[in-house]
C-alpha cells in the first residue's frame, strides 16, 4: 500500500455529539489516493456522520479535516464540491422535478461560472459552457448505461435507476473523492455484482478515490481495499477486507452472530 | 471460516421502499409535467400566439369599433399581470421561497415611477430604471431575513413588509394632501391605448425570451435545485443564502417594473397596490397557473386578469333577496374561492391541465398509430 505518500483525507481526533450523545469519538481515518475505502458497522454506528461532517453538513466538536493538504472545516458546505469532492445521499436526495440530464448539469455548478445576465442571453459564454457541461453529462450517462434515460424527469423513474442517477451525479465533476453512502441499498442483487464491477473501473479508469458505507458485505468484500469498523462511534477495527471481515470478534459482535448461535442465545434467555 | 460465509450473515435489514424519499410517489405527475416547458416545443405555439396578439388590436378594430380602444387597454392589464406572475413565480415556483411579499415591490415601482417623472422632472426611462432598483434594494432587505427564516415564518414577515410599505405610501400621500399619485408627465405616446398596448406586449415579450433561458440556464437549475433538496444543492456547489437572495432581487426588479407598468397604464399610482388584496391576487396566479412553469405563469395572469371583466359583466349591485353585493367587492373573494378550488382539484395549475389534455391527444394519436400498423 502506498503508506509513504501523504493521504488525500485525513480525519484527526474527531468528535461529534449530538446534544447528550457522543456519535463520533476521536476518530482518526487516513484515506489514500486510488483507494476504495469502505466504512462498515451496525446503524447508529456514526457511519452517515463521519460523510456529512466531510460534506459538512454536520460540525464536529473537535478535531480536523483535510482534504488534499486543505482543511476543510472553515469552508462553506458549498466550497467542497468545487474541492472535488462528490456524494451520493442515503434518502437519494435528487433533484426530483429534472431530468436526468439537468440533474447532471446541476451536479457541475461549481464548475460553471455564468450569472444572471449570461443566463438570459439565448448565445455567448454561458451557452458554450453549458455545451460541454451537457456533453460531460452524456459522456457519464453513457459509463453507466443511463443515456437511455437522459431526458425523462428523474422522479418517474424506477428506485434503482434513481439509484444510479444519484452516482452518476456523485461522478459527474470527475471528483477526486467521492463519498457514496449505501450504494448497493434497494438496488436488486442481482445488479449489485454489475456495480461492483463499475465501482473498481472508475477508480482504475479515473483514478477516483471512493469512500463508501454499505451493509452488503458481499459488495464490500468485492470491492473494498481497506475496511474500518466503526461502533459507537469509534473504531473497532480497520485494515484490508479479508483480514478484517474474517476478524471473529467483529463478525460476532458488529456484523451479527451466525443463526446457530443466535438461536442459542434464544434458549438461553427463554 | 471462510469469506463466504459473511455473506450469509444477517445483517440489519435495509427497507429499500421505506428508503424512497416521499416527493418520489408524490411527484411524480408534477415531474412529468415539469418536463413539458423545457422541451422546447412550445416554440411553434409562442410565435403562433405572438402573431395573433399582433394582429390583435386590428381585430378589436372590427369588433368592438369605436370602443376598441377602450377595450385594448383593458386587455394590456394582462401582460403587466404576467410580469408580476413571472416575478412570483420565481421565487415562489422556482426557488421555492413563500413570499408575499411582492405587493410591497409592486406599489413600490409604480410610486418611484410617479415620483421621478412628476415631482423631480425626469425621463420616463430614468423613473422605470429607478423604480426597478429601489424595488431590488426592498428585495435585499426582505430577502436577508429570508435566509433565517423560512415556510409560513416568512410569509408572515413578508406580508409584514407590504402593510409597512402600504402605510408608508399612503403617509406620503396624506402629507402631500393627495388620494393617489397621478402620473401628469407620461410621454405621450404612452396615452394611446395602441402604443401602450405595443410597447408591453413588446416588454412581456423580451422578458419571457430572456426568463425561459434564464430559468433553463446555471442560475434556474439552481433555484430548482433548491427547491427539490436543498441539502443536494449545497453538496454540489450551490451557495444557497446567495441563491435565494438573488431570487428576492430578480423577483423584486421585474415586480418593480410590473407596478411601473401599472401606473403608467392607470396614469395613477395608489397605496392599494401594496396591499393583502394584491398579494392575494399574484399569488391566485401562480397557483391557479401552476407553480414553477412559465407557461403557468401566462396562463394564470390570463385567467386573473379576466375575471374582473367577466365579474363587470353581472348587475352592479347584484340582488339577492334582500342584499345588496357591489360586484367590485367581490373579485377578492372570487380569488380565495378559486385558489382553495385550484389547491384541491388541480393543484398543478392550468399549465398542468393543458399538458394532461396534451399527453392524452397524444397518447391518442400513438394508440391509433399502433392498432392501424
Amino acid at each position: 500500500m502506498t503508506s509513504t505518500s501523504s493521504p488525500l483525507l485525513e480525519i484527526r481526533s474527531m468528535t461529534v455529539r449530538f446534544g447528550g450523545l457522543l456519535a463520533i469519538s476521536e476518530l482518526d481515518l487516513e484515506i489514500q489516493p486510488g483507494q476504495i475505502f469502505a466504512l462498515v458497522g451496525p446503524n447508529g454506528a456514526g457511519k452517515t456522520t463521519v460523510l456529512n461532517c466531510i460534506s459538512g453538513f454536520v460540525k464536529p466538536a473537535v478535531g480536523s479535516i483535510t482534504f488534499a493538504g486543505t482543511p476543510l472545516l472553515p469552508l462553506g458546505r458549498h466550497r467542497r464540491a468545487g474541492l472535488g469532492i462528490g456524494r451520493t445521499f442515503q434518502q437519494l436526495q435528487l433533484f426530483t422535478t429534472m431530468t436526468v440530464l439537468e440533474n447532471l448539469l446541476t451536479a457541475q455548478h461549481a464548475r460553471l461560472r455564468a450569472g444572471v445576465l449570461q443566463g438570459m442571453l439565448p448565445f455567448g459564454p454561458g451557452k458554450a459552457e453549458d455545451a460541454r457541461a451537457r456533453a460531460q453529462a452524456l459522456a457519464t450517462l453513457a459509463m453507466l448505461g443511463l443515456e437511455d434515460y437522459c431526458n425523462t424527469v428523474v422522479g418517474i423513474l424506477p428506485f434503482g435507476i434513481q439509484k444510479l442517477v444519484g452516482v452518476a451525479r456523485a461522478l459527474v465533476l470527475h471528483p477526486r473523492l467521492v463519498l457514496l453512502d449505501e450504494p448497493a441499498a434497494g438496488v436488486p442483487h442481482e445488479e449489485v455484482e454489475t456495480l461492483a464491477n463499475n465501482l473498481r473501473r472508475w477508480r482504475d479508469e479515473s483514478g477516483t478515490t471512493l469512500l463508501l458505507i454499505e451493509h452488503n458485505m458481499h459488495l464490500v468484500q468485492t470491492v473494498a481495499d481497506h475496511v474500518c469498523v466503526l461502533n459507537y462511534g469509534s473504531k473497532l477495527a480497520e485494515g484490508t477486507a479479508k483480514t478484517v471481515l474474517t476478524d471473529q470478534a467483529v463478525l460476532e459482535a458488529y456484523l451479527g452472530r451466525d443463526a446457530t448461535s443466535e438461536r442459542k442465545d434464544l434458549h438461553a434467555k427463554s | 471460516m471462510n469469506i463466504q460465509k459473511t455473506t450469509l450473515v444477517p445483517l440489519p435489514a435495509k427497507a429499500p421502499l421505506s428508503d424512497r424519499p416521499h416527493s418520489v410517489q408524490h411527484s411524480r405527475w408534477r415531474a412529468a409535467l415539469w418536463s413539458y416547458s423545457r422541451t422546447g416545443r412550445g416554440w411553434p405555439a409562442a410565435l403562433g400566439g405572438l402573431v395573433l396578439l399582433a394582429l390583435l388590436p386590428t381585430i378589436y378594430d372590427q369588433l368592438f369599433g369605436s370602443s376598441a380602444g377602450f377595450e385594448l387597454h383593458r386587455i394590456t392589464l394582462i401582460g403587466i399581470f404576467i410580469l408580476a406572475a413571472l416575478a412570483q413565480n420565481i421565487l415562489t415556483g422556482y426557488a421555492a421561497q413563500p413570499s408575499l411579499g411582492n405587493a410591497a415591490f409592486f406599489g413600490m415601482g409604480g410610486y418611484m415611477l410617479a415620483w421621478l417623472t412628476n415631482d423631480l422632472n425626469q425621463p420616463y426611462w430614468i423613473g422605470i430604471v429607478v423604480a426597478m432598483l429601489v424595488s431590488a434594494v426592498l428585495g435585499i432587505i426582505v430577502g436577508t431575513p429570508a435566509l433565517r427564516i423560512s415556510g409560513a415564518h416568512l410569509a408572515i414577515a413578508t406580508l409584514g413588509l407590504v402593510f409597512l410599505t402600504q402605510s408608508l405610501l399612503d403617509l406620503w400621500d396624506t402629507t402631500n394632501g393627495r388620494q393617489s399619485y397621478d402620473l401628469n408627465n407620461l410621454p405621450q405616446f404612452l396615452t394611446d391605448d395602441h402604443a401602450l398596448y405595443f410597447t408591453i406586449l413588446v416588454v412581456v415579450t423580451i422578458i419571457l425570451f430572456a426568463l425561459n433561458h434564464l430559468l433553463r440556464s446555471r442560475v434556474g437549475r439552481a433555484w430548482i435545485a433548491i427547491r427539490d433538496s436543498e441539502a443536494a444543492a449545497e453538496a454540489f456547489g450551490v451557495n444557497v443564502t446567495h441563491y435565494k437572495l438573488l431570487a428576492f432581487v430578480v423577483s423584486a426588479i421585474l415586480t418593480g417594473l410590473a407596478g411601473a407598468l401599472y401606473a403608467t397604464w392607470g396614469t395613477t399610482a395608489t397605496s392599494t397596490m401594496s396591499s393583502v388584496d394584491q398579494t392575494i391576487a399574484f399569488l391566485t396566479m401562480i397557483v391557479i397557473g401552476g407553480l414553477g412553469s412559465i407557461l403557468g405563469s401566462i396562463l394564470g395572469a390570463i385567467f386573473v386578469g379576466f375575471l374582473p371583466l367577466l365579474l363587470g359583466q353581472l348587475p352592479s349591485p347584484l340582488m339577492i333577496g334582500p342584499m345588496q353585493i357591489q360586484i367590485s367587492t367581490l373579485t377578492i373573494g372570487v380569488y380565495a374561492l378559486l385558489l382553495l378550488l385550484a389547491l384541491i382539484f388541480f393543484p398543478n395549475g392550468l399549465s398542468s391541465l393543458l399538458e394532461r389534455g396534451r399527453t392524452l391527444v397524444a397518447g391518442h394519436v400513438v394508440r391509433r398509430g399502433e392498432t392501424q400498423s
